[in-house]
C-alpha cells in the first residue's frame, strides 16, 4: 500500500540524507513531552479511571460482575424474605404460623407441599396454599420451619463473620506491623487454634452451650434466654475459633504494606503507629480482608448446618436448616420434599455469599483490567473499520475489507 | 544430520511421518552450527548476507479497544531493516515503541489489534494464524527483555532454558542441546559456561543474566532481534559491558537488530538509524549522526537537550577545598572541610548501617565507617551502583534505620540511638523524596492529604487552613490547586514524584534526602524534575543529600560528590573535580562506563572505557 501523501511511508532503501520530520505534529506546539495528555499508553490506562477514587473504581468493578450481581441479589432477597416472613425478634411477620414448632392437622395425605408454580413455569398455575413447603412428619408447617431456619444460618453467617473480622484483623495487624517477638507469640497462639478441627471443638461449644444452664442450675428465665439466643451465642463461640486464616492473611498484607514507601513517608512526616496502621495500611488491606471475610462466611454457613446435622449445634427451641435434615432424616423415601427445600436453601446461600466473594475478589484486583472477550473485540474490529473507512475511504478500503471477511469467517 | 535424527530414521514409517508430516520441508533444513535438524521451517533460507533487506514495516498501527473506543498506541510507523543493522527505537513510556514491535510479534493484549504490514523476508506477520506465529518466535524472531530477573524462570537452570529454546526448534537430544548450549555460552562470554549451565537464575549477577538472556535468543540464528530496554535495569559499567558484547555480537551475527530504549546515550553507542516515537506517532527518522547532529522536528530537539549531558558546566558554588578525598589501603575517608564557620546541617562520624538478624537470617551490614558533612544550603551528590548501600545512608539519615556504630547528627541533634517519641519534634527538619513514584504515595488517600500529613501532625492545621497551603504547595510544585483531591492512579510518573517533593517540603526542612527521585522517569520529565528542584532549592536554601546511580544528573546538581562502593564511601570532592579527575579506580570505572548521547564523542569514550577496564582487569 503506497500512499503519497504520507512522507514516511516512502523513503528508499532507509538511507537518507536527510532526517525525516512529521509536519502535524511540529503544528501542534507540543515540544516538551506532556504527561497527563497525550494519546498512546499512557492516556489508556487514565482512560479508565478519571475522576475516579479507589473505592469507586473497586466498585464499579463490582457492579459490572455479573456472578456477584447475582449473589448479592439472591442473598438480599432471601434475606428479606425470611426475615419478613418469621419477623425479627419480637416483631412478628406476615406469615400466619409464627412458631415453627407447633403442630397442624395434616392438610392432605402426607402433608405434601401446597405450593404450586404459576403455568408459564410448567405448574397449574400460582397458589401459595396452607402449607406450601408441606408438612413434617409431626405435621408442622415446613414453611415455617425453613425460613427460620434461613433465619438463623443467615445470623449466623453475619455474627461469626464480624467476630473473625474483628479478632483475625486485630490480631493479624499488631503481628504483622510490629513483627519481632509481637508476631512470634500471636502466629504460634494462631498456630494453636488453627490446629483444632473445627466440627469436634464446635461440637463441645455447641453441647455445652445446651448443657451448661442445667450444670450449673441456672434459673428458668436465664436457661430460656441463653436457649433463645443460642445461634448468636454458637456464632460468637465459632469465630473464636475461625479467625487465624484470616489474621494470617492480614499479618503477610501488613507486612508487605509496611514496607512501601508511602508508609516510610508518613513515618518520617512523624505520624505514630496507630495511625500509619489505620489511615495508611488498613485502607489498601481491606480487599484482601473482605474477600476473605466472605468465604469465611459461607463456609460457616455449611459448618453451622453440619454441626446441627450431627446434633451439636443448634438445638430446640431454635431452628436450623441442619437440624431439619437431621430430624426428618427417617422419612427420606416418603416424605423428600422435606429435603429439597432446607437443601436448596442451604445451597442458595453459601453460592450466593461465594459468588459475592469472588466478584469482590476479581474488583479488588488491581491487574485486573476487565478485557474484552472475543466477540466484542470482532464486534470493535468492524466499528473500527467503519470509522477507518469514512475518515479516510480512498486509503484504507483494501484493508478494511481484509479484516472485514475474516470478521464473517 | 545429527544422532536422534538418525535414530529416528530408524523407526517405523508411521512414527517419522507423525513426527514430521511435511518431511520435504524439513530435508533442507540442517542448522549450519550443530548440524542438527531444525523442526520449524526458515524463511528464505538459513543463511541470510548483510545488507539483505529482512523485515519491511508499512504504515503499521497497533490500537487498543477500552471502554467501547479504539485508542491508538501506534500508527503510520515505516521502516526497512537489513542485516547486520541496528535501528534504534526512541520515545518515552507510552509512546508506543514496545507495543509496535510486540505487535510483529503477534504478543498484544487481547484487546489490542495491529493494522498494515509487517513482512518478514516477504511473509506477512500481522494477523498470522498461531502455530506460523510460534514457528516465528524464537527461530526467526527473538526477543531480548528488560528485566532478565523476570524473563527467567527461576525453578529451571539457565542451561536448561538456553536447552530448551534449542529442543522446541531443533532435533536435539539433550546431550547435543546441552552442548550447543555451552556453545552459545562462550559466545556470550559467561564465565565457567560447565559451572554456570547448572545455576539458577538467583546465583548470577545482573549483568551474567542479561548474557543468558541473549545466547537464548541468539539459539536459532533469529534474522532479526528485539531488544526491549536490554540494559535499562543495569547498572552502568555492567551495561557497558553488555553493549560491548552486543557491539561484537553485531559484528558475528547477521542478525538485524531493533533496539527499543529511552536512554540516548545507549543509542549513540549502537545505532546506525533511529526512529524517535511520540504518542504512537513517528516524528523523525534518520541516519543516527542526522538525528544527533541534526535534528529536525522540535521534539527530538527537546529530547537530545533534556538528556543530563556528562562533563556540562555546573554552575553551582563550589565548596571551600579544592581537592578530592580518596580512600587508599582500606582507611576510609575522612570528613571533608566544610564552610567556615557554617555549623554543619548533616554530620556522620564513622557511621555502621546494619539490617537487623530476621529469625535465621544474619544481621547485614550495608554500610561502615560512613564519614560525611553537608553545610546548610549545599547539595551533596551520592554516587554508586545498586547494592552499594546508597539508599540505606539515606534513610538512616531521617531516622528510618537505626544506626549500629559511629555518630550520626542531622539538623544540630544527635540522633545516635535516639528514640521514637525523642524524634517527633526534630522530624520537622527532614524530609525525604523517595525512588519509585508508583509506591511512595498511599493509593488511598487524596494527594492533597498525602502532602498535607506533615502540617496536620505537627503543626495541627484543620481545614480551610490546610487546604490553602496544600494548595500553596501544588503551585510551588508547577500542579493545578484543583488536584488536591484527586488519587495518585491519575497522575503520570512526574506528576507523582512532583507531588512528593511538594510533600517533602511541606514543612521547610534544613535537610531533604532525594533517594534517586528521577531514575524512574523520562528523560524529558526528568529534566523538568531536576529544573524544578534546582529551582526549589536556590529559593528555599536546603541542604539536599541528592542519591542517584546516575552521575550526569548528579553533576549537574551538586557542589560535592561521593562516590559509594560495596557500604564504603571511596572519594568525596568538588564536583568538577571528580567529573574531570576521578582518583579511585571504581570512580574512574564508573565514570568510564557513563553513555553520552553523541556517537562521535561517544566512540572516543568507548576506546577510553576499553582501556580503563582492561588495565583494572589485569
Amino acid at each position: 500500500m503506497k500512499n503519497n501523501d504520507d512522507p514516511l511511508a516512502q523513503y528508499p532503501d532507509g538511507i537518507r540524507a536527510d532526517s525525516m520530520i512529521d509536519a502535524d505534529m511540529e503544528d501542534d506546539g507540543i515540544i516538551v513531552a506532556d504527561e497527563s495528555t497525550g494519546r498512546g499508553d499512557n492516556a489508556i490506562a487514565i482512560k479508565e479511571v478519571e475522576g475516579l477514587s479507589q473505592g469507586q473504581i473497586v466498585w464499579r468493578r463490582f457492579l459490572r460482575h455479573k456472578g456477584a450481581m447475582g449473589g448479592l441479589t439472591v442473598i438480599l432477597l432471601m434475606a428479606a424474605f425470611s426475615f419478613s416472613a418469621m419477623g425479627i425478634g419480637p416483631i412478628s411477620g406476615w406469615w400466619k404460623y409464627q412458631d415453627p414448632s407447633q403442630t397442624h392437622p395434616m392438610h392432605n395425605d402426607k402433608g405434601e407441599p401446597t405450593l404450586s408454580l404459576p403455568t408459564w413455569l410448567g405448574g397449574e398455575g400460582w397458589e401459595f396454599g396452607e402449607h406450601p413447603f408441606g408438612q413434617s412428619q409431626i405435621g408442622s408447617d415446613y414453611f415455617a420451619q425453613v425460613l427460620a431456619g434461613v433465619k438463623t444460618s443467615l445470623t449466623v453467617m453475619v455474627i461469626l463473620g464480624l467476630t473473625v473480622l474483628i479478632i483475625g484483623v486485630l490480631i493479624g495487624s499488631l503481628a504483622g506491623y510490629y513483627r519481632g517477638r509481637i508476631d512470634l507469640w500471636l502466629m504460634r497462639l494462631s498456630d494453636l487454634v488453627i490446629v483444632l478441627p473445627t466440627i469436634v471443638i464446635g461440637a463441645v461449644l455447641g453441647s455445652l452451650l445446651s448443657l451448661a444452664p442445667i450444670k450449673l442450675g441456672w434459673s428458668i428465665a436465664t436457661t430460656q434466654m441463653v436457649r433463645s439466643y443460642m445461634p448468636v451465642l454458637l456464632a460468637i463461640l465459632l469465630g473464636l475459633i475461625l479467625w487465624p486464616s484470616m489474621s494470617r492473611l492480614v499479618r503477610g498484607d501488613f507486612m508487605s504494606l509496611s514496607q512501601r514507601e508511602f508508609v516510610d513517608s508518613a513515618r518520617v512526616a512523624g505520624a505514630s503507629d496507630w495511625r500509619i496502621m489505620t489511615k495508611h495500611i488498613l485502607p489498601n488491606a481491606m480487599g484482601v480482608i473482605i474477600v476473605n471475610l466472605t468465604l469465611i462466611m459461607s463456609q460457616s454457613v455449611i459448618l453451622e448446618t453440619a454441626l446441627s446435622f450431627l446434633g451439636f449445634g443448634i438445638q430446640a427451641p431454635s431452628m436450623s436448616l441442619g437440624r431439619l435434615i437431621s430430624e426428618n432424616q427417617g422419612a427420606f423415601m416418603t416424605r423428600p420434599w422435606l429435603f429439597w427445600w432446607p437443601g436448596l436453601f442451604i445451597i442458595l446461600v453459601a453460592l450466593s455469599v461465594n459468588f459475592i466473594g469472588d466478584g469482590l475478589r476479581d474488583a479488588f484486583d488491581p491487574r485486573g483490567r476487565r478485557l474484552p472477550s472475543k466477540k466484542e473485540m470482532l464486534k470493535a474490529t468492524i466499528i473500527g473499520n467503519q470509522a477507518n473507512t469514512t475518515a479516510a475511504a480512498d486509503e484504507i478500503v483494501d484493508l478494511s475489507e481484509v479484516n472485514v471477511s475474516e470478521v464473517d469467517a | 544430520m545429527s544422532g536422534v535424527a538418525e535414530k529416528l530414521r530408524s523407526l517405523p514409517a508411521s512414527v517419522w511421518n507423525y513426527v514430521f508430516p511435511n518431511e520435504e520441508e524439513l530435508t533442507g533444513q540442517v542448522d549450519p552450527h550443530t548440524g542438527a535438524v531444525r523442526l520449524s521451517r526458515r524463511l528464505g533460507g538459513d543463511n541470510v548476507q548483510k545488507g539483505d533487506s529482512i523485515l519491511e514495516v508499512t504504515d503499521l498501527g497497533v490500537n487498543f479497544w477500552v471502554n467501547g473506543e479504539w485508542f491508538a498506541a501506534a500508527e503510520h510507523v515505516n521502516y526497512e531493516l537489513h542485516a547486520g543493522e541496528v535501528l534504534a527505537i526512541v520515545g518515552e513510556s507510552g509512546s508506543g515503541k514496545t507495543q509496535s514491535s510486540m505487535a510483529l510479534l503477534g504478543l498484544l493484549p487481547p484487546n489490542g489489534r495491529a493494522t498494515g504490514s509487517a513482512k518478514l523476508k516477504g511473509v506477512e506477520l500481522i494477523d498470522l494464524d498461531a502455530a506460523a506465529m510460534r514457528e516465528i518466535r524464537g527461530n526467526e524472531i527473538a526477543v531480548i527483555f528488560q528485566e532478565p530477573m523476570t524473563a527467567l524462570n527461576p525453578v529451571y537452570t539457565v542451561g536448561f532454558q538456553i536447552a530448551e529454546t534449542l529442543r522446541a526448534h531443533f532435533i536435539m537430544s539433550p546431550k547435543e542441546a546441552r552442548e550447543r548450549a555451552l556453545e552459545l555460552m562462550r559466545l556470550v562470554e559467561i564465565p565457567e559456561p560447565e559451572k554456570s549451565y547448572d545455576k539458577y537464575q538467583h546465583q548470577l549477577s545482573g549483568g551474567q543474566r542479561q548474557r543468558i538472556m541473549i545466547a537464548q535468543s541468539l539459539a536459532c540464528d533469529p534474522k532479526l532481534l528485539i531488544a526491549d530496554e536490554p540494559t535499562t535495569a543495569l547498572d552502568v559499567t555492567v551495561q557497558a559491558e553488555i553493549l560491548k558484547l552486543m557491539r561484537s555480537l553485531r559484528e558475528r551475527v547477521d542478525a538485524a537488530i531493533i533496539l527499543i530504549t529511552h536512554d540516548m546515550g545507549v543509542v549513540a553507542d549502537m545505532a546506525d538509524r533511529i526512529i524517535v516515537m511520540k504518542d504512537g506517532k513517528v516524528v523523525e527518522h534518520g541516519q543516527a549522526a542526522d538525528i544527533f547532529y541534526n535534528p529536525q522536528h522540535p521534539y527530538t530537539k527537546a529530547l537530545l537537550k533534556a538528556v543530563p549531558h556528562l562533563g556540562t558546566v555546573n554552575l553551582v558554588t563550589p565548596p571551600a577545598y579544592n581537592y578530592s578525598i580518596v580512600e587508599r589501603d582500606g582507611e576510609p575517608v575522612p570528613i571533608a572541610p566544610g564552610d567556615p564557620g557554617a555549623e554543619p546541617v548533616l554530620l556522620m562520624e564513622d557511621v555502621a548501617i546494619e539490617y537487623p538478624a530476621q529469625g535465621r537470617r544474619p544481621a547485614f551490614r550495608a554500610a561502615e565507617h560512613i564519614n560525611l558533612r553537608i553545610d546548610p544550603g549545599r547539595v551533596v551528590g551520592l554516587v554508586g551502583e545498586s547494592g552499594s548501600g546508597k539508599t540505606t545512608v539515606g534513610r538512616a539519615i531521617v531516622g528510618l534505620l537505626p544506626i549500629k556504630e559511629g555518630k550520626l547528627t542531622v539538623a544540630g541533634k544527635d540522633i545516635t540511638g535516639a528514640k521514637n517519641k525523642e524524634l517527633l519534634n526534630w522530624r520537622k527538619d527532614v524530609g525525604i523524596v523517595f525512588q519509585d513514584p508508583g509506591s511512595s504515595l498511599n493509593p488511598r488517600l487524596p494527594v492533597g492529604e498525602s502532602i498535607g500529613e506533615a502540617l496536620f501532625l505537627h503543626e495541627h492545621l484543620r481545614g480551610k487552613e490546610l487546604s490553602s497551603r496544600v494548595e500553596e504547595l501544588l503551585e510551588l510544585v508547577e500542579l493545578p490547586k484543583s488536584m488536591r483531591n484527586r488519587y495518585p492512579h491519575e497522575f503520570s510518573g512526574g506528576q507523582r514524584q512532583r507531588i512528593g517533593i511538594a510533600r517533602a517540603l511541606a514543612l521547610r526542612p534544613k535537610l531533604l534526602v532525594a533517594d534517586e527521585p528521577t531514575s524512574a522517569l523520562d528523560v524529558s520529565i526528568q529534566a523538568r524534575v531536576l529544573d524544578l528542584f534546582l529551582d526549589l532549592q536556590a529559593r528555599y536554601n536546603f541542604a539536599c543529600l541528592f542519591i542517584s546511580h546516575d552521575l550526569a544528573v548528579v553533576e549537574t546538581l551538586s557542589s560535592q560528590i561521593a562516590v559509594m562502593s560495596k557500604g564504603r564511601l571511596v572519594e568525596v570532592g568538588p564536583t568538577p573535580l571528580i567529573v574531570s579527575e576521578p582518583q579511585h579506580p571504581y570512580t574512574q570505572r564508573l565514570l568510564a562506563a557513563v553513555p553520552v548521547p553523541d556517537p562521535a564523542q561517544q566512540r572516543e569514550r568507548r576506546e577510553l572505557r576499553d582501556a580503563v577496564f582492561a588495565s583494572q582487569v589485569s
